[in-house]
């Protein structure tokens, strides 16, 4: 079972990927649109690779179009993607 | 036929409703789900009483429900569209019901490029034109990475005023088998090309509740019916809206808002005549 603090870095570090930003400047607090200008439609197609995430573990689980683009900060999507890699279908 | 589509209506409601307590965030409502990946633009309803003369209205909704809640790349659902308005030069009375989905394709955290293909299949009833059948739709809609354009989803622009472009392209097949004595029958393929402008001004200030999207789309004829072939096959839309929401964007919460939107051209998709007006009305995005 993964740890927050071992998908936090993986997270960030797909998110400083479309953000195009360094991923030590990304923290939790950061709001996707607001603070890292993420339209809804990139974040729709982050689900893709936070489900790649959640499913190297065993149990984990997808993260649907609609869940990701309905994330709002940074801390959300660690926290989603923290569930699912844990079989938390919620 | 009018008992037929009430009946699927109500069938489409009850059916999410049973589904669960979160059925509604498995809901989408939209002005029309042909364009879904554009910005989210909001279901429109506007009415009009005069002093004197007959009271009019206008309803721009479509409204949509995804069974694919835990697979990452794929929504599929169903879907029903009304356009129907009494207040313009000429007439609009559209109802699309079937089918609709989304299919990502790519990754956007490994490549340059990821897009979506949404794709709809619905029975197409417009009573402006006196016709019936089916429509098939589908559109691409890319992501590309690119260093000055936003066309990658990710916004350009300071934090209080934020700007993206969104382009579009796609194919269309419209059949109508069943018409009113004289009107024509046949079948149309379209190609479709859509770029739309989407500004936030304040976007921080006012949490993006403030947003104006300016969009062009062209709908060319590429092939038809000998029975539909007429001298128009190009076909224009130029639409800005201004919307403004007063609770701010939360996790699938509805959205009421104001809204300003100015027509000009025409839509063949959703039965919209070639005219140009101006139009106030409630907004409502879920």
């Amino acid at each position: 079972m993964p740890s927050r603090d071992v998908i936090k870095p993986q997270v960030i570090q797909k998110i400083a990927t479309v953000a195009e930003k360094p991923s030590e400047e990304i923290h939790e607090k950061d709001r996707l649109w607001e603070d890292l200008h993420m339209a809804p439609l990139l974040r729709k197609a982050m689900s893709k690779s936070y489900t790649r995430l959640a499913k190297k573990y065993e149990g984990g689980l997808p993260i649907s179009m609609d869940e990701a683009e309905g994330l709002e900060t940074v801390k959300a999507s660690i926290d989603l993607v923290t569930k699912r890699a844990n079989g938390d279908p919620e | 036929m009018t008992r037929r589509l009430s009946a699927c209506a109500v069938i489409f409601l009850l059916s999410t409703a049973v589904l669960g307590a979160d059925w509604h965030k498995q809901l989408m409502v939209r002005r029309s789900l042909l364009d879904q990946n554009l910005v989210a633009a909001p279901a429109a309803v506007a009415f009009l009483k005069p002093q004197q003369g007959s009271s009019s209205y206008n309803v721009d909704a479509a409204f949509a429900y995804t069974f694919s809640k835990h697979v990452e790349t794929f929504a599929l659902g169903p879907m029903l569209e009304i356009h129907r308005n009494t207040e313009l030069s000429a007439g609009q009375d559209t109802l699309l019901a079937g089918v609709t989905g989304t299919w990502q394709v790519g990754d956007k955290t490994e490549g340059p490029i990821a897009a979506f293909l949404d794709f709809d299949a619905s029975y197409k009833r417009d009573r402006s034109a006196e016709t019936r059948g089916t429509q098939l739709h589908a559109t691409l809609t890319p992501l590309i990475r690119t260093t000055h354009v936003p066309l990658g989803g990710l916004a350009k622009g300071k934090s209080q005023f934020k700007w993206l472009l969104q382009p579009t392209v796609g194919a269309e097949y419209d059949d109508v088998s069943e018409a009113a004595a004289g009107v024509p029958m046949g079948s149309r393929v379209r190609a479709i090309g859509d770029i739309e402008a989407d500004f936030y001004p304040w976007a921080t200030r006012l949490d993006k509740r403030l947003t104006l999207a300016v969009k062009y789309g062209m709908r060319l004829d590429v092939s038809e019916s000998s029975a539909l072939n007429d001298q128009s096959d190009r076909h224009y839309l130029r639409t800005a809206s201004l919307s403004y929401y007063f609770p701010r964007e939360k996790d699938k919460q509805a959205q009421i808002g104001l809204g300003l939107d100015h027509v000009n051209g025409e839509n063949p998709s959703t039965g919209l005549p070639d005219q140009e007006y101006t139009q106030f009305s409630f907004k409502v995005r879920l």
